[in-house]
């Protein structure tokens, strides 16, 4: 993807003063922080809205089939007669739990398989990237499938297979930092006067990729989002009656003559897809000013 | 011994611009100078004093955001302002510069062959052949040895030196009147440096032509130039003949640098450096440049500086008594 | 240069061995078997299936069996359709399968590749004028928003509401069939690829060699294409090899959204009804030309780069 993290050098020692200046920067950053604010926005209204609604997401109204939107239904109605608004936040909740857990995953995996590869170097490094390497050569959204019809199409089954399979660039990124880090003066220095691995670990290499870390981290929950809306169009995933916005929109495509089944799910998806890429780019630049 | 000659380049009150997001950078302003008809000018300064900007901007090869003013004008020619299809008829072939990093100055994707004979197929108008022979040529005149067979590789097989010569012998391909050398040994190993001097010294005796050669180490200078131009915080401070420099420096600047040389005929305990930092030309101050570093400073420093004339060959710039602080 | 190019390929053949390991065992270690779902079958005529599909054979030897037949080009036996050959399901006689998705892909990578190249190029050397404020907007909107997300809606505006284009089908391959899901396809690459051209040639540019070509005298035209092109190229065609992999994963998605009858269907139906060595043969195939087009990536980089020549 554009926002490389290749090139940051975020592998200089971080004291309390660089992360101050570092939220000092991201809060001038009106673009990030308007997004900021609307994922915050938007996550609270997937947790609320289902909850406080007075209709059930999967309430069924035969006489209220495909209604416009209305001060009734604010985002109209589907061919089953349910309110689309709640629906939307309820996938909305579906697709974040999704996504979050998703990302939490590949971050631990990514960040636990690369710093151990990084670190301990020789051998045992170059084996597990040479399985990244071949994990890489395999088209990722087949794979995905592959797994979810092998383990049952179930969300937490969906979500491990996806999660299981994106952690490649994470693991690589980290490997390169642990690397640089590894080679940094004052950690050599520590090294030298027998400092333990596990503090070295704990107190310079994990510290010092935070930086990476939460900028992927920004980069990877949009990118489980699209997986897993993508899964949906593959019969896959969540299924009826609980939904996500993947699986709106895809009804929403085959139902066109109500083209708000389409336009809310897919505007809601666009916002929060925009937000975490403007998010990340600031978090990015406020990490890595030049 | 440059004497009575006539000035080839003459700098008028040049100002150099940087648009950046914090304001303008000023890096060169309001400088004055001339090159006369086969000299070598040492300009020397730390790095920010505006000197390599100086020489981009006589080029027509400042970055984007850069704006030149004031006048250059070269054998009468005046520079600024021109089209770049007018420089072009110019550079490369009347002026030549050559740059500070040997490694990523020749194009890594073009043999050597192919950059250099373009600029005589260009300028002088040659066949490939006939370019390809004078390049040829070229290449052994800097000591470039097997040059018929190594002109037909890559940047990246020569070494460091090596590639400094064959950017020397590109840039004389067409015998210019002046070549301008920008720091050309500053990333090369202390013995290819000198091999580097004394090839930029025979050329001169060869081709007759006028260098300007831009550095910060005084040592270089004294080896190498007849006459050197101090110059700090995009100013000039002091020129002088090289001998004079030397012997009998005014400015405040130009002590400081002869003192941070380092010399085996004096026994010091230490090298003297220069205290503080070189000016933020985002906000220079009013007046002189120096002042903040300057341990001679004084009230009238903050005005106008005048220029003061020791001799025809020697001005400096400073408020300072001249003779007094000998 | 050959040598090269066969040590490339070499090196990769044990890439692609792991790969097809890997997915072997993994569908054939998963507990259960296809058939567990079909109801009332007789146990006659379940073993004859599971000797049909060699189910019945050690592990091992099902493995050996099946590389051998992928050696010879065959993906083996369809578990939905049965026993039809899956070679016969991708590879159709009529148009169908692999040569719909490699038809939409081709088309795709034909117009956004010169077209991202050159709308970057114009970009990085206009830098900060509206076109390049264009350009940067559109790789940040089209990165992140999906075919799935553009699909859609092109669909729902462009062939519903404004009657322009079929809403989708194949018809017979035809222009307006083919119009829309090719176009979305590229808005989804080609501002990527503008992006880094863009980036590369403002690197380029200044860059010191550029600058002692413009010491030189050389006039712009000469700078651009004799001395910027080839290192301008080379990032964008390191992006190319993965993207075009990615291009054909792209439009097995984008044939859901127009309803082709390419991969995307034999994938829906393969997941849908647990056709195993459809996935499998899909998964294989996939990474077979992700490889390919890697191999070819790297050739071309090597021709064009002087540096890694010897």
């Amino acid at each position: 993807m554009v926002f490389s993290t290749k090139n940051m050098d975020l592998a200089a020692p971080k004291t309390k003063g660089f992360w101050m200046s570092v939220f000092g920067r991201l809060a001038k950053n009106k673009l990030a922080m308007t997004s900021l604010f609307i994922i915050v926005t938007l996550t609270l209204m997937c947790i609320f809205v289902p909850m406080l609604s007075s209709v059930s997401y999967d309430k069924t109204d035969w006489g209220q089939i495909l209604q416009t939107p209305s001060g009734e239904h604010f985002f109209g109605t589907d061919s089953l007669g349910r309110d689309l608004f709640v629906r939307c936040f309820i996938g909305g909740r579906i697709t974040f739990e999704i996504a979050f857990a998703a990302a939490f995953v590949v971050l631990l995996v990514g960040i636990f398989y690369g710093a151990t590869a990084g670190y301990v170097g020789g051998k045992l490094d170059t084996i597990m990237m040479r399985l990244v390497d071949v994990l890489y050569g395999i088209p990722f959204l087949f794979f995905c499938i592959l797994l979810i019809t092998l383990f049952g199409n179930s969300m937490a089954l969906s979500f491990v297979a996806i999660a299981a399979i994106s952690w490649l660039d994470m693991s690589r990124i980290v490997r390169g930092q642990t690397l640089s880090i590894k080679h940094k003066e004052y950690v050599e220095a520590a090294l030298i006067s027998g400092v333990s691995n596990f503090k070295i670990i704990t107190r310079h290499v994990i510290p010092n990729l935070l930086g990476v870390v939460i900028v992927y981290a920004a980069l990877t929950v949009p990118n489980m989002i699209v997986l897993s809306a993508v899964l949906s169009f593959f019969g896959l995933g969540v299924t009826e009656p609980m939904t996500s916005w993947g699986l709106l929109i895809s009804d929403g495509a085959q139902n066109m003559d109500a083209w708000w089944l389409l336009l809310f799910p897919a505007g809601l998806m666009i916002i929060t897809l925009l937000s975490f890429a403007f998010l990340a780019n600031g978090l990015r630049d406020a990490l890595d000013p030049r | 011994m440059t004497n009575n000659k006539t000035s080839i380049l003459e700098v008028k009150n040049l100002k150099v611009e940087f648009k950046v997001q914090d304001g303008k950078v000023k890096a060169v302003n309001g400088l004055s100078f001339k090159i006369y008809d086969g000299e070598i000018v040492g300009i020397v300064g730390e790095s920010g004093s505006g000197k390599s900007q100086t020489m981009l901007a006589v080029m027509g090869l400042l970055a984007g955001n850069g704006t030149t003013s004031g006048s250059v004008k070269f054998m009468g020619n005046e520079l600024v302002g021109l089209s770049s299809s007018k420089l072009n008829k110019i550079r490369g072939d009347k002026i030549a510069m050559v740059f500070q990093d040997p490694m990523t100055s020749l194009n890594p994707y073009l043999k050597i062959s192919s950059q250099m004979t373009e600029v005589l197929i260009l300028h002088k108008k040659m066949s490939y052949k006939e370019a390809l022979a004078e390049s040829i040529k070229m290449l052994e005149t800097v000591k470039i040895p097997d040059a018929k067979n190594r002109i037909h590789l890559y940047p990246h097989e020569f070494s460091g030196g090596m590639r400094q010569r064959v950017m020397i012998a590109m840039m004389l391909l067409t015998r210019p009147k002046l070549l301008i050398a920008d720091e050309p040994t500053t990333a090369l190993d202390v013995t290819v440096q000198a091999q580097i001097l004394e090839l930029l010294r025979d050329i001169r005796q060869e081709f007759g032509m006028s260098i300007i050669f831009i550095t910060h180490d005084m040592g270089v200078v004294a080896n190498l130039c007849d006459r050197v131009n101090v110059m700090y915080g995009g100013g000039l401070m002091e020129t002088a003949n090289i001998n004079e420099i030397f012997e009998n420096a005014q400015h405040p600047y130009t002590k400081a640098l002869l003192d941070s040389i380092p010399s085996i005929d004096q026994e010091v305990d230490k090298l003297r450096t220069i205290p503080g930092e070189p000016p933020n030309l985002l906000q220079l101050p009013d007046g002189c440049p120096f002042q903040a570093r300057c341990d001679k400073v004084s009230d009238k420093c903050q005005t106008d500086i005048p220029l003061q004339k020791i001799s025809n060959r020697h001005i400096v710039k400073c408020t300072l008594e001249l003779g007094s602080m000998i | 240069m050959l040598k090269f190019a066969i040590k490339r390929i070499l090196v990769s053949v044990p890439t692609l061995l792991a790969i097809i390991t890997l997915v072997f065992f993994l569908v054939h270690i998963t507990p259960g078997n296809p058939f567990d779902g079909e109801r009332a079958l007789s146990p006659e005529a379940l073993k004859s299936l599971m000797e049909q599909y060699r189910l019945d054979l050690p592990i091992w030897q099902q493995y050996l069996l099946y590389l051998n037949d992928l050696i010879h080009g065959n993906f083996g036996i369809s578990m939905k359709y049965l026993g039809q050959s899956i070679n016969g399901l991708l590879f159709p006689d009529n148009m169908g399968g692999f040569w719909v998705t490699l038809r939409i892909s081709l088309y795709t990578m034909i117009v956004a590749v010169p077209i991202g190249i050159l709308f970057g190029a114009y970009a990085g050397l206009h830098k900060n004028s509206w076109f390049d404020k264009i350009v940067v907007a559109g790789n940040i909107f089209f990165t992140a928003v999906p075919t799935m997300v553009t699909g859609p809606l092109a669909v729902l505006i462009l062939a519903v509401t404004l009657r322009l284009f079929p809403a989708g089908g194949w018809g017979d391959g035809d222009f307006m069939h083919l119009f829309l899901p090719v176009s979305v396809l590229i808005f989804a690459y080609a501002p990527t690829i503008a992006f880094v051209t863009r980036g590369s040639v403002i690197d380029v540019l200044s860059s010191n060699y550029i600058r002692t070509a413009r010491a030189k005298g050389l006039p712009t035209k000469s700078i651009l294409f004799k001395h910027a092109i080839r290192p301008t190229l080379l990032p964008v065609i390191s992006l190319l090899g993965p993207m075009f992999a990615g291009v054909l994963v792209g439009a097995v998605v984008t044939e859901q959204i127009f309803t082709l009858p390419g991969i995307g269907v034999l994938t829906t139906n393969a997941a849908t009804n647990r056709d195993y060595n459809m996935i499998m043969a899909i998964t294989i195939l996939g990474s077979t030309l992700t490889i390919i087009f890697n191999i070819i990536v790297d050739i071309l980089y090597m021709v064009l780069d002087p540096k890694i020549k010897q």
